[in-house]
């Protein structure tokens, strides 16, 4: 792998079959917004591919947890022509088309990641960061001009650019981007949530969390092999699965998220939950046997031999690069999984279930153990034990009088949080200091928190609740209030 | 001699001071007695059912202890063993011991779970010692209350039958799969427990699954019919003369031969069955002198501490026990 420096920007590249990839990769995504601000970094990328030309080469662009790429494959001179006018772009957004590249976001209605995994990072880590991955947000039309430059001067520079290429970089070719410094990737807390936990959820599947060392050759082989058992048990022996998936999101340079989840059968995915859990569980006790790491390994040393393996290879070096994760080589890593023993693909796989966060559809109810046979606990948002003592709001008499979920439900609001107790009795509770955004929409404000609950303040569902209305907007930002999305019908 | 106060979630009802002061250990938090000493039963069969068993019941308040003793040695069969055995016990526990239509979701929910745990530890024991009738045993407990198909029950008790055909522990729990309040009947119980008596020795223990299968039938007549029904089968059940005749050989086999067997592990168990039946019959409206009798001889062999089961089914084990020995106490039949 060769290195460079062009305009400022790092660049690698290594030869790799024809034609050329270029790969033009940002140290920022969908981590770095804000509830307020969920989707500006795929409006970004948006309205700087919106500039470019009609082009006959392959080329496209992606937003994902931490790196936001530009790519485009061809002859050198349309990659030239593709990098500079990317970067040219992003110097200079044209913000005017925000409202129109809003409504190709919606339409287009991307996800970072499956929205199973999306939920069990919200679980972890609550409403910010990598814990916005399922949430919609107020809606690409209700981001601020202002705010989509802020977000594209801090983290689409030089500073936070790297450029890789699956050959030398072709004449000519140049990175017209910003100055601007790397920016630091504050790393992101969990939740304070003792695991393991399950919980019913708004997923279409289940799906199962871990955490664990970023850095793990037994990591990524005992996930390997999970997968792997999943697909045996709950597709082939069982068929109530078509497909079983999984992601990582790298939260620091050295501790990893790793989910991975199963699809089911409609009506089956308790019992699919169930077997994920079993599963993991005993690979855990015992870890995989022999055979089944001979094949990880095995697999992967074919797969390096592809020579089209040459960018993922250079996306790494990329990562490595902007977000300080270690890198290492194709060979290297394949060395390492030559070295893993059962023993420690257990031992890691053990560990990671302490931390375990298993979600099932709406609807499932879980009884399962931890290996300690412990009962595995409900977790969820953050719902508090007890409604607290504070001015108390009912719905109206008519619709206590005709309605049992009208009956058991209350809005509570306390000199610094509004509290709602909904139909089921769970107590959901939002510190004024824990709003992450509210959405306005006539005389109501729906007000997100940082811990994943949310609490309508309707004077129409509950009376007299614009008072409620009233000392939230005197207690949270303003900018944090924001009108209801066009966007979604 | 031994301390009476093992936990409540340890069957007390046997006499071996190497088992005794393992099961102590193991409550303390330490589990090398119990590994040393199912190490030292490899040979014999009948006690390693039994301590696997017992020392299962009391490592159920340690499971993490055992997770991590067995994930030391992940292949070490004794490890194995007793982390599997004490995830069955805790299985059971979270289930209760009521009736399946008392028992809540969740119980069930819980049993299934942890069952799964044990089977996947047992099966991996099975695995490593191929030989060893025990992992078999020890799953028989998971194929009542929560079979993973079927056929479960009749397959591993299949395995038993292959390796220690006599072990008690197994033979037992097979009698209550097919007892009408799991997946038989009374007739299908009590032909088991007919056949599997017919050819043992006198003084085997496992004669003690005649008056166990009727104790069941005793008990199921007690929780099903009417108030009245209910009322007059428990009062005239256990007297009826063909089942009082069969017990009553099943008794005298079982007395006959406590010079071989008076030292099987499951010695003291089976006379306690057999005092359970006595004693209830003491109750019935048939009862005779001689059951009295009986009910004295068996207690004579029970030892000082009482079963969990079947004493459990009529009330406090303790105070059933306590009253039983009561009975025959100014009699002139005294224990001992």
């Amino acid at each position: 792998m060769e290195q460079t420096v062009i305009d400022g920007v790092p660049v690698f590249w290594a030869q790799g079959p024809a034609p050329m990839t270029a790969t033009l990769t940002f140290g920022c995504g969908t981590r770095d917004e804000t509830f307020r601000t969920i989707g500006i970094t795929h409006l970004i990328e948006h309205l700087a591919m919106s500039t470019l030309p009609r082009v006959h080469h392959e080329h496209n662009a992606s937003v994902g947890l931490e790196i936001t790429q530009f790519f485009a494959t061809g002859k050198p001179a349309q990659l030239v022509e593709f990098l500079d006018v990317v970067c040219r772009a992003l110097a200079d957004l044209p913000l005017d088309r925000i409202d129109k590249e809003a409504g190709v976001l919606a339409a287009e209605g991307g996800q970072v990641t499956h929205p199973t995994a999306a939920t069990l990072l919200a679980r972890r880590f609550g409403t910010s960061g990598y814990g916005l991955a399922p949430w919609i947000g107020p809606g690409y039309d209700r981001i601020p001009a202002s705010a989509v430059a802020a977000h594209a001067a801090r983290f689409f520079t030089k500073g936070n650019a790297v450029l890789t290429l699956t050959g030398p970089p072709p004449e000519g070719l140049r990175l017209p981007l910003p100055d601007g410094p790397r920016p630091f990737h504050e790393p992101q807390a969990p939740l304070p949530v003792a695991g393991p936990r399950w919980s019913a959820e708004s997923v279409p599947c289940p799906g199962l969390g871990m955490r664990g060392p970023a850095v793990s050759a037994a990591w990524s082989l005992g996930m390997q092999v999970l997968q792997e058992r999943l697909t045996t048990v709950a597709r082939r022996e069982k068929g109530l699965s078509y497909d079983v998936g999984a992601e990582r999101a790298d939260v620091d340079p050295v501790t990893a998220e790793r989910m991975i989840w199963v699809d089911a059968r409609e009506g089956r995915e308790t019992e699919v939950a169930e077997i994920l859990w079993d599963t993991a569980r005993q690979l855990a006790a015992f870890g995989p046997d022999q055979d089944e790491i001979d094949h990880e390994v095995t697999a992967f040393a074919e797969a390096i031999e592809d020579p089209r393996l040459v960018d993922a290879e250079l996306d790494l070096r990329a990562r490595a690069e902007l977000l300080g994760e270690s890198f290492h080589t194709s060979q290297e890593w394949l060395a390492e999984l030559k070295a893993v023993t059962p023993e420690q693909v257990a031992a890691v796989i053990s560990e990671g279930l302490r931390t375990a966060l298993l979600v099932v559809p709406e609807g499932g109810v879980l009884e399962l153990s931890d290996r300690d046979g412990k009962r595995v606990a409900v977790g969820g948002c953050a719902r508090a034990g007890a409604v607290p003592d504070g001015r108390v709001f009912r719905p109206p008499l008519f619709a206590r009088m005709v309605n049992g979920s009208a009956r058991r439900a209350s809005l509570v609001l306390t000199a610094d949080s509004v509290t709602l107790r909904d139909d089921d009795g769970d107590v959901h509770m939002v510190r004024f200091a824990d709003v992450v955004g509210v959405e306005v929409h006539d005389g109501a404000r729906t007000v997100f928190g940082r811990y994943g609950c949310l609490v309508p303040i309707d004077p129409d569902l509950f009376r007299g609740a614009g008072e409620a209305v009233v000392a939230l907007e005197a207690a949270v930002d303003p900018a944090l209030f924001y009108p209801r999305t066009d966007l979604i019908g | 001699m031994v301390r009476a106060d093992l936990p409540s979630h340890v069957d007390p009802a046997w006499n071996d001071p190497e088992l005794e002061r393992a099961v102590r250990a193991l409550c303390d938090g330490d589990p090398t007695p119990a590994f040393d000493l199912l190490a030292a039963t490899r040979e014999q069969p009948d006690r390693r059912e039994l301590c696997v068993t017992i020392l299962g019941q009391a490592g159920s308040a340690v499971l993490p202890l055992l997770r991590a003793a067995a994930e030391e040695q992940r292949d070490d069969v004794e490890r194995l063993l007793l982390w599997g055995s004490a995830l069955d016990a805790a299985a059971w526990q979270a289930r209760g011991a009521a009736f399946a239509e008392h028992t809540t979701d969740e119980q069930f929910g819980q049993l299934v779970d942890l069952t799964k745990q044990a089977r996947a530890v047992l099966r991996r024991a099975a695995k490593l010692a191929p030989d060893d009738a025990v992992p078999w045993s020890e799953l028989m407990h998971g194929a009542l209350g929560a079979p993973e198909h079927d056929d479960e029950g009749d397959e591993v008790f299949a395995q038993v039958g292959r390796r220690s055909p006599d072990l008690y522990g197994a033979n037992y729990t097979r009698l209550q799969s097919l007892a009408a309040k799991w997946y038989g009947s009374h007739e299908t119980m009590l032909e088991f427990a007919r056949s599997r008596t017919a050819d043992l020795p006198p003084g085997h223990p496992l004669l003690a699954l005649i008056a166990v299968a009727h104790v069941e039938v005793h008990i199921h007549n007690l929780d099903n019919g009417n108030f009245f029904k209910r009322l007059w089968k428990g009062m005239t059940y256990l007297g009826k003369a063909p089942v009082r005749a069969e017990v009553d050989a099943a008794s005298d086999r079982l007395l006959a031969g406590v010079d071989v067997f008076g030292g099987h592990p499951r010695w003291l168990a089976a006379n306690q069955v057999f005092a359970t039946f006595y004693h209830q019959l003491g109750d019935d409206m048939a009862s005779k002198p001689s059951d009295t009798m009986r009910l004295a001889r068996h207690l004579a062999y029970s030892g000082e501490r009482p079963a969990l089961w079947p004493w459990g089914y009529f009330g406090d084990h303790e105070e059933q026990f306590a009253k039983a020995r009561n009975a025959v106490a100014g009699t002139g039949m005294g224990i001992g």
